[in-house]
């Protein structure tokens, strides 16, 4: 985008006449905890910081940025991983974060109706009354905005069986980078012709801003039971793994720690994880108590088929959430050992699981980096976290580089550069591997289907051919060298 | 049970160049559904680019060529214990895997196992530009770029030819039964709006003719002897009613030349009245009604909030137009991108 030069004083001009002076923020000190998400890298002041209350007011701030081009980026809580909302240094942050209300829960429908601000636990919380609760759980939820979610098609330990965002999502409604309100899908379960619900979910704020969420509830589980099971070797984990799915089961969580993880996350949280395993299992089973009962009994056999030394059934809803408070704080728990971490995001076929790990570990190696495990095993999403110290100088070039290696090495076993966390700006350069140049230029033209003038989230998630080119690590489609046109560096 | 990539995209390319439409043409199964003025100057035949490319069960995931039928499909999966969650309708006991995603039609599990685009991971596709691209994989998560796979789900063919498809497949399970309970059409929607905020088994529910239909799937026979106690009814001999219901053999779907079949989806607890020949499935979020043939359910529609229904005309008809102008415009943009002159299916464009 060639957007013209902008500065903080213009652009508060534009937006005072509509939006109350409390709803601008402007100076330096206001404007510093939006430099940067939860990926806190990278830091970028905007020149505004936008909190609107209400659609109206979002519409007519598109308006005024369309009208002079001028980038936005939307934010809710911030706690992004791949920096989707790091702000333009040419433009404004509008935060999301006064949409807080929960419009309406519908108990015979099941389905809540919320403003994309509320945070994402805020919905299970006011639907636990009615037995039902929101599925997906991504670790952050206690902060994460339901919005965010939407715009990053957020995971959690629970997709396996519930689905991503995406899946739990029946209506959306947007506002288009011109300033128009647009809703997608609907509360019935039909809609007619292509899936435009699906492509706005996990869309990183590139195609609207998402001002209205229609979210389906489920009932509650009966009961629920977790299994905690430590390996000797992190291979057997992974057998154990593929063989519970085979047998036809699908827990509601299936998730793997290697050692420095779950001796980090032991250390942090208490969990009663056994400190001498190579790898833990954390396998949750939830419904009737019968059907537990049955699926119990097979995953243990398996467990031990596959040479679980310790098998451990959470005999309380208090040691339950013990077991789950460890993993669920395995990223501040590597926080707590390592100055700086990078957590990586990458999916693979679970069959790859061990050749990736020793890859990894190659690697972790070669840039003499360590790297903790954090693995939703189930569905093949692999988090490494790569530890280093921000002060040593060419630590933080070292540890992306590493990063980058990794997820090169997820997409060459047949997966993909990002299962949960988005592309954003942290992962830009791996899209170039993983999509050919027709497949980046196809992304290109739908971005600009909604957004013509590349005003929403501008550089972010899909790179220009010519970064590619830069980037010089190119997908090589039938050993052609893509956009020959481009000059090489 | 071939690759014919290279000929499709020759016909393509062709068709391109000498500004000729196509019709891209599946078995044909659900070609009753495409409004009657469907036509282009020549057709794409999928039922060539056929085979099953890799299925490999502990990873939940099977990748196929667009024109394999779904029977081929659904008996691979079932020898391996497994099924497609979305279930899509197999009319005359054929249809394609490419067919079944383009219209995305789902069986009665839809409320419970999801659409055609839930089970979605990836595909590869070609365009009305003659473009070859893949998009999302055969991993169960990928946020990797837009979801133009799920985008794909129901396009119709008017985006773009579905050459390869990765879809998440489920376990059967272990125990699955059908309870029929006898029911007034009132009494049936109060019991599916009990249930549906009930931790309880169900993967279908269906009221036809006094008669509430539950399947209900389990991992254990106490679970559902326990059900069973609690809501009473009897448990028929087998599911054979899914499939029926599913692929629209039931006699209740039989029409005579002066009806027409009408598909109305809802929220699941709106209270529609009932209908002289009137389906609940979907757990009351679908209903199939007739009514004489060339009237439309004006008194319906005027009881709905218009942004809460689709309705459907079955059997070709024109479709009724619900996408509000914003949404036109959006979907004619993103034609632009994949399809611009309207090269494939234009009828539908």
């Amino acid at each position: 985008m060639h957007s013209p030069q902008h500065s903080s004083s213009s652009l508060l001009g534009l937006f005072k006449p509509i939006l109350p002076s409390a709803s601008i923020l402007h100076r330096p000190e206001e404007l510093a905890p939006y430099e940067c998400d939860g990926m806190m890298a990278v830091k970028t002041r905007p020149l505004l910081v936008l909190l609107p209350d209400s659609i109206a007011q979002v519409c007519a701030i598109m308006k005024i940025c369309h009208a002079r081009q001028i980038p936005v980026v939307a934010r809710g809580a911030g706690t992004g991983l791949s920096g989707g909302a790091i702000p333009h240094a040419q433009g404004i942050v509008l935060s999301l974060a006064r949409f807080n209300q929960i419009i309406e829960i519908d108990t015979s429908n099941c389905t809540a109706r919320v403003q994309p601000g509320v945070r994402n636990l805020a919905i299970t919380e006011a639907a636990k009354v009615h037995g039902l609760y929101y599925a997906p759980d991504p670790s952050s939820q206690i902060a994460c905005s339901i919005g965010g979610n939407v715009a990053e098609n957020a995971g959690g330990v629970h997709c396996l069986k519930y689905g991503l965002t995406v899946n739990n999502l029946l209506e959306m409604t947007f506002v288009t980078s011109q300033g128009e309100i647009v809703t997608v899908g609907s509360a019935n379960l039909e809609t007619a012709g292509m899936d435009l619900l699906a492509l706005m979910t996990g869309s990183e704020g590139m195609l609207g801003i998402i001002v209205e969420i229609l979210v389906k509830l489920l009932p509650q589980p009966t009961d629920i039971k977790v299994i905690l099971s430590a390996f000797d070797d992190i291979e057997k984990a992974g057998d154990a793994v593929a063989k519970i799915i085979a047998a036809g089961i699908i827990p509601a969580g299936l998730e793997m720690m290697d050692n420095p993880s779950l001796v980090a996350a032991e250390d942090f949280a208490h969990a009663g994880y056994p400190r001498d395993a190579a790898a833990i299992l954390l396998c949750e089973l939830d419904g009737e108590a019968d059907d537990i009962e049955a699926d119990r009994q097979i995953v243990e056999a398996l467990l031990r088929d596959s040479g679980a030394y310790d098998i451990r059934l959470a005999a309380t809803a208090t040691e339950r959430l013990r077991f789950w408070a460890g993993r669920k704080a395995a990223f501040p728990a590597i926080g707590r050992i390592s100055p700086d971490y990078l957590c990586m995001d990458g999916t693979i076929p679970r069959k790859h699981l061990s050749a990736v790990l020793q890859e990894i570990q190659r690697l972790s190696q070669e840039f003499g980096l360590a790297v903790a495990n954090v693995f939703h095993a189930g569905d093949g999403n692999l988090h490494p976290l790569i530890l280093y110290d921000a002060n040593k100088p060419g630590e933080l070039d070292s540890a992306e580089a590493l990063g980058g290696k990794i997820l090169e090495t997820c997409v060459n076993y047949g997966g993909t550069i990002t299962g949960e966390h988005g592309v954003g700006i942290e992962k830009i350069n791996q899209m170039c591997i993983q999509f050919s140049p027709v497949e980046l230029e196809i992304f290109h033209a739908v971005k600009a289907a909604f957004d013509e003038q590349g005003i929403l989230n501008p550089g972010k998630v899909v790179p220009t051919l010519h970064r590619c080119a830069e980037f010089g690590a190119m997908h090589v489609h039938h050993g052609q060298l893509p956009h020959p046109e481009l000059d090489r560096f | 049970m071939a690759n014919c990539e290279q000929q499709l995209c020759q016909q393509v390319t062709e068709a391109h160049q000498y500004g000729k439409s196509l019709a891209i043409r599946g078995a044909g199964s659900k070609a009753f559904l495409l409004p009657r003025d469907f036509s282009a100057d020549g057709t794409l035949d999928m039922t060539q680019h056929s085979g099953v490319i890799s299925y490999e069960p502990s990873e939940l995931v099977i990748t196929a060529r667009a024109g394999t039928p779904l029977t081929e499909i659904t008996t691979l999966l079932v020898q391996h214990g497994q099924q497609l969650p979305f279930d899509p309708p197999c009319y005359a006991n054929t249809g394609t895997l490419g067919g079944a995603i383009a219209a995305g039609l789902v069986g009665p599990g839809r409320p419970w196992r999801g659409a055609a685009r839930d089970s979605m991971l990836g595909i590869r596709l070609l365009d009305g530009h003659g473009r070859l691209a893949s998009f999302g994989g055969q991993v169960m998560k990928n946020v990797a770029g837009y979801d133009i796979s799920r985008l794909l789900c129901g396009s119709m063919g008017s985006l773009a030819i579905l050459l390869e498809i990765s879809l998440r497949v489920i376990p059967q399970s272990r125990v699955e039964r059908t309870l029929q309970l006898a029911r007034s059409y009132q009494d049936a929607q109060t019991l599916l709006n009990d249930l549906r905020v009930q931790p309880v088994p169900i993967t279908g529910a269906c009221w036809l003719d006094g008669h509430v239909q539950l399947r209900l799937s389990a991992s254990s026979e106490a679970a559902l002897t326990k059900l069973q106690q609690r809501l009473g009814g009897e448990w028929l001999s087998d599911n054979h009613f899914w499939t029926k219901l599913r692929d629209h053999t039931l006699p209740f779907f039989d029409k005579t030349d002066d009806q027409q079949l009408w598909r109305l989806s809802t929220a699941p607890a709106t209270a529609l009245p009932q209908q002289p020949q009137h389906l609940l499935d979907w757990g009351g979020a679908q209903h199939w009604i007739y009514l004489p043939d060339k009237t439309t359910p004006q008194e319906l529609m005027q009881s709905l909030n218009p942004q809460q229904y689709l309705l459907q005309p079955w059997f070709n008809r024109q479709p009724v137009q619900h996408d509000a102008p914003g949404i036109q415009r959006l979907k004619q943009r993103l034609r632009a991108v994949f399809n611009p002159q309207h090269l494939l299916n234009p009828s539908l464009c």
